[in-house]
């Protein structure tokens, strides 16, 4: 056992015993909620991480004697109940050093430079990862349009952008650093893939271990592999993107854009050449006004600043709290959402932008979506994009729901258990919107239809998902499956270490054994 | 999924728009009945929450003091993400009827997580805007912490204003403004900056 130390991390213990989600959508009682603080939490240091590392391994001990559950809970972004436990949740938001790299501390078989690598504790919230980045001239490849999740979180819920030649946050991560159990942890990386440097991973005093297989099961871990302490990011240098948005009639070219990601016919904005594709897109169908055509988002990369206005920051009037609960209350009761409110809340949401250039941190800096919001996403195969959309439109006929569809685009990864997995791109089929009954009744028929019209779909980790054995083997077939548990008990070898790093959740999932 | 009947619900068209309007009516009116509303000061991205609990508690200022509230001691950082002043109709009629003399409202201070080498900005105060509250918190204009750009908050302060308080008290909470200034966390150490792990 590590003796207390000037370093030993603050561990700090909420008088509450309940716990509840960012979104309000999960909330229970737990055994305890317990806050990890590196010992001086504004000086990054290795000795400092390392006694980090002990602090957890001794969490993890208590946990085993106590015979709980223990998860770490993110930024509790995800609105399933992946993060949540009746054990102890383990806040890791405070645990954000950041450090970067020099090219000794990489594996001479390393295709990069080692300025293109950051390596995160845990916690680090994206929004200020790409914070971090930026100060050094460098930038994250992707992330969600909302930023609150961590570091650890996001990959281990398969968090994804719509970065056109881009995988889901978890494909820029190139090892992790697990803590296993009370006398174990692990630097993990690809076999095929080395990157750090034996050296490296002797500072922190974990045990090396090279598999792809592994690698690959751990990225989207579903938090259940051990506490992900630290994570190695391979980032781009700073780029600009320009960005337009409005709505487009849904003639053949929008929708050979949207279904296709052919951009040959798309009207393209001023200086950028016709056809060119650009480094983000996505669509967002209101609903109600489908005549109208979809919202298309389209980034275009500059390597330099390009100039031009920079995204708006701050709001001047913004929805409070309640307003999306409100929203669901009036839409339930009155029969459905009326056309002009629907016409009225995605106006609002969606003003039209010209040219508007930023940085990714820029752009995708929001992090302050509150209240009772819902959202589900499927990764279907790219070629049944506008199927997708078709039938959602058709099922709300009956449903009216408070919110949109959204379609963004990911590559296909690598992740054992990523649900952005359909080759060799996968199209995120969004529903957005408020947490009304109408929303959950939708988000109940939405994946029968899809089933129905033959449509092979999987289901967003952090997003409402209620899955089964079932519908997990329907979804990723036996293999990735079996593959994935392996994975996991080679890694937590014993049932009582399986026992603590499982919930609910995983249970239902059929993966907890 | 949630394994619950998918059966559509009502179809829209069995409500007349004059239910609906009443329906909507009473659904607005159910809300307001909590009686609460709130402003908040909210340090923009990349400040974060600690993810401790919010913790609360009602301040009483008197002789048109200013209600001022700091990060409290579990709080290891020694700074706010955001401070959420929440009001009732009880407090805007002590407020109102004693024209700020006796001025309760209610904190909920949520600490920031650390900031490793905060991004250079923000100002070390805000400039006390004028913070409004309208529908009972469901629509707020310009935060009060914005100035402090990417900096934490390390104070908020409530001015008493006897008009805004009677303004509040007759509308129930339905238009509520506040006079809210954010003090700002202040700007880094030389020193505190993220460190290169090797030399």
């Amino acid at each position: 056992m590590n003796q207390p130390s000037e370093l030993t991390p603050q561990i700090v213990v909420a008088a509450s015993r309940t716990w509840e989600n960012w979104h309000e959508s999960v909330k229970q009682k737990v055994v305890q909620r317990v806050s990890v603080w590196n010992r001086d939490p504004v000086r990054p240091s290795i000795p400092s991480y390392n006694a980090t590392t002990a602090a957890l391994q001794g969490l993890i001990r208590d946990a085993l004697a106590r015979g709980v559950e223990l998860r770490a809970a993110g930024g509790g972004w995800s609105f399933s109940p992946v993060a949540a436990t009746d054990g102890i949740v383990l806040n890791t938001l405070p645990l954000n050093y950041r450090f970067w790299l020099s090219d000794a501390d990489l594996d001479p078989a390393w295709h990069g430079v080692a300025d293109r690598l950051i390596f995160s504790q845990c916690g680090m919230s994206i929004a200020e990862l790409s914070t971090a980045l930026e100060q050094r001239g460098k930038s994250l490849t992707t992330s969600g349009a909302s930023n609150g999740q961590t570091i650890a979180g996001a990959i281990g819920t398969g968090t994804h952008g719509s970065a056109l030649e881009y995988g889901a946050i978890h494909d820029s991560v190139v090892a992790l650093h697990l803590v296993t159990s009370p006398d174990r942890h692990i630097w993990l990386e690809r076999a095929s893939r080395p990157v750090a440097a034996a050296s490296f991973v002797e500072a922190l005093g974990a045990e090396f271990v090279a598999d792809d297989d592994l690698f690959n099961a751990a990225l989207v871990s579903l938090g259940s592999f051990g506490i992900v302490h630290g994570v190695m990011l391979e980032v781009e240098d700073l780029f600009w993107l320009r960005t337009w948005r409005r709505q487009y009639v849904e003639d053949e070219h929008v929708r050979a854009a949207v279904g296709r990601l052919d951009f040959s016919g798309l009207p393209a904005p001023p200086g950028i050449a016709p056809g060119t594709r650009p480094y983000f897109f996505q669509a967002i169908y209101n609903p109600y006004d489908r005549d109208g055509g979809p919202y298309l988002s389209l980034m275009y990369d500059h390597a330099a600043d390009p100039g031009g206005p920079r995204p708006p920051r701050h709001d001047r009037w913004r929805p409070g709290d309640g307003a999306a609960e409100l929203i669901a209350a009036v839409t339930d009761l009155s029969g459905g959402t009326l056309p002009p409110l629907g016409n009225l809340l995605v106006r609002t949401a969606l003003p039209a932008v010209n040219g508007d250039t930023g940085t990714w941190g820029e752009v995708f800096w929001d992090t302050a979506t509150r209240g009772r919001s819902a959202g589900l996403a499927f990764g279907i195969p790219l070629s049944h994009a506008l199927t997708g959309v078709d039938l959602l439109h058709e099922l709300n006929r009956d449903f009216r729901i408070p919110g949109v569809f959204a379609l963004r685009y990911v590559r296909a990864s690598p992740a054992t258990l990523a649900f952005t997995r359909h080759a060799d791109m996968t199209c995120v089929l969004e529903i957005d919107g408020s947490r009304s009954k109408r929303m959950l009744n939708l988000y109940d028929a939405a994946p029968l239809a899809l089933a129905e019209a033959g449509i092979p779909f999987t289901l967003h980790w952090g997003k409402m998902h209620s899955p089964t054995p079932q519908l997990l083997r329907d979804m990723y077939g036996a293999e990735p499956i079996t593959k994935w548990q392996a994975a996991r008990r080679s890694l937590l070898p014993t049932a009582e270490l399986r026992r603590t790093f499982s919930n609910r959740f995983l249970a239902d999932c059929g993966l907890a054994g | 999924m949630r394994r619950r009947s998918t059966r559509p619900p009502d179809h829209p068209r069995s409500m007349r728009g004059g239910t609906r309007a009443t329906v909507a009516l009473i659904a607005l009116l159910s809300l307001s009945s909590s009686g609460c509303w709130y402003h908040r000061a909210e340090a923009p991205t990349p400040v974060r929450p600690a993810g401790l609990d919010s913790l609360a508690y009602t301040s009483w200022s008197f002789l048109w003091r200013s209600n001022r509230t700091r990060p409290s001691p579990e709080c290891v950082s020694n700074a706010l993400k955001e401070v959420t002043v929440r009001s009732n109709l009880a407090f805007s009629l002590i407020r109102a009827g004693t024209l700020g003399l006796i001025a309760p409202v209610r904190f909920e201070r949520q600490c920031a997580a650390p900031m490793i080498d905060p991004p250079p900005g923000g100002q070390t105060a805000s400039h006390g805007a004028t913070h409004v509250s309208i529908g009972w918190g469901n629509v707020m204009n310009r935060d009060p912490a914005v100035d402090c750009d990417a900096r934490p908050v390390r104070e908020v302060a409530v001015r008493p204003n006897p008009l805004f308080d009677i303004l509040t008290a007759a509308t129930i909470g339905l238009v509520a403004p506040a006079r809210i200034r954010a003090y700002c966390a202040p700007a880094p150490e030389p020193d505190a900056a993220d460190l290169e792990l090797l030399p």
